[in-house]
C-alpha cells in the first residue's frame, strides 16, 4: 500500500534532492505495478487525502494516477477503525493510523511512506502489530526498488 | 473533495493519456507543464493532524460517492 504522499512526491516542488530521489523512486513503483512485478493497494484514507490537495490541477492528476495504478481499493470497516483507535497510542494523525490499519488488515507486505515521523516509528509500529500476528514493513519509496529486484532474483 | 476532480473533459484526457503513455510517461507530461509545486507531506500532514477521528471518518464517508463514481 503506497501512502498518499507517494503518489503526489512527483508532483511536488523537486529542488530537494531527497524529494527528488523519492520522486524518482515513486515513479518506478508505479512501473512496478503497470508490469505487474508488483500490486498496488489504495483505500479510502488515500483518496480522502488527495481531495485535500489544494492545488487543482495536481490534485485530479494524482486521483488518476491512484485509479490507473491500484489494483485495489481497500475500504475503511469497524475492524480497520478498531486497529486505527489502537494505534493512535503510538501516532497522533488519526489518518496515519487509518493508512496503516488499512495496510495491515488488508495483507499489504510494505506500507510505502514519505513521512519521516512514521518512518521514525516504524520499528516501534511494526512490533505492536507483530504483537497482533500482523507482519508489515513500513518503509520509504526509495528502499522498495531493491526488494522488489532481491524478490525478483534481480 | 471538489467535484473538478470529475470534470468530464479533464477526466477523458486524463484517461487518454494515461492509457496512451502509462503512468510515468503521464507523470512527466505533466511535469514538463511545470504543476510541481510545495511539499505533499507538509500539506496534507498539517490539515490531517488538526482533525479528530469523527471529522476525518466523517469527511470519508462524504467523499465516497466521488471515489466509487
Amino acid at each position: 500500500m503506497l501512502d498518499t504522499n507517494v503518489f503526489s512526491r512527483p508532483l511536488d516542488d523537486l529542488s530537494d534532492k531527497s524529494v527528488k530521489l523519492e520522486a524518482e523512486s515513486s515513479k518506478r513503483i508505479f512501473n512496478f505495478a503497470r508490469d505487474k512485478t508488483a500490486s498496488i493497494v489504495t483505500s479510502e484514507i488515500l483518496f480522502y487525502e488527495i481531495g485535500l490537495i489544494k492545488e487543482k490541477d495536481k490534485r485530479e492528476v494524482i486521483f488518476h494516477l491512484a485509479k490507473n495504478v491500484e489494483r485495489s481499493m481497500i475500504m475503511i470497516n469497524p475492524d480497520i477503525e478498531k486497529l486505527a483507535d489502537d494505534l493512535k497510542a503510538h501516532i497522533k494523525d488519526y489518518a496515519d493510523c487509518l493508512h496503516i490499519a488499512s495496510a495491515a488488515l488488508s495483507g499489504c507486505s510494505y506500507l510505502v511512506t514519505c513521512d519521516k515521523e512514521l518512518l521514525r516509528k516504524a520499528g516501534k509500529i511494526g512490533s505492536f502489530l507483530l504483537s497482533l500476528n500482523i507482519k508489515l514493513h513500513i518503509i520509504n519509496p526509495v528502499n522498495l526498488p531493491s526488494i522488489i529486484g532481491e524478490q525478483n532474483g534481480n | 473533495m471538489e467535484t473538478e476532480m470529475h470534470h468530464p473533459l479533464v477526466e477523458k484526457g486524463i484517461a487518454a493519456l494515461f492509457k496512451e503513455l502509462g503512468p510515468v510517461e503521464t507523470i512527466e507530461f505533466f511535469q514538463r507543464l511545470g504543476i510541481n509545486r510545495g511539499d505533499s507531506v507538509k500539506e496534507i500532514e498539517s490539515i490531517t493532524e488538526k482533525m479528530s477521528k469523527e471529522e476525518i471518518l466523517q469527511g470519508i464517508r462524504k467523499s465516497r460517492k466521488q471515489i466509487h463514481s
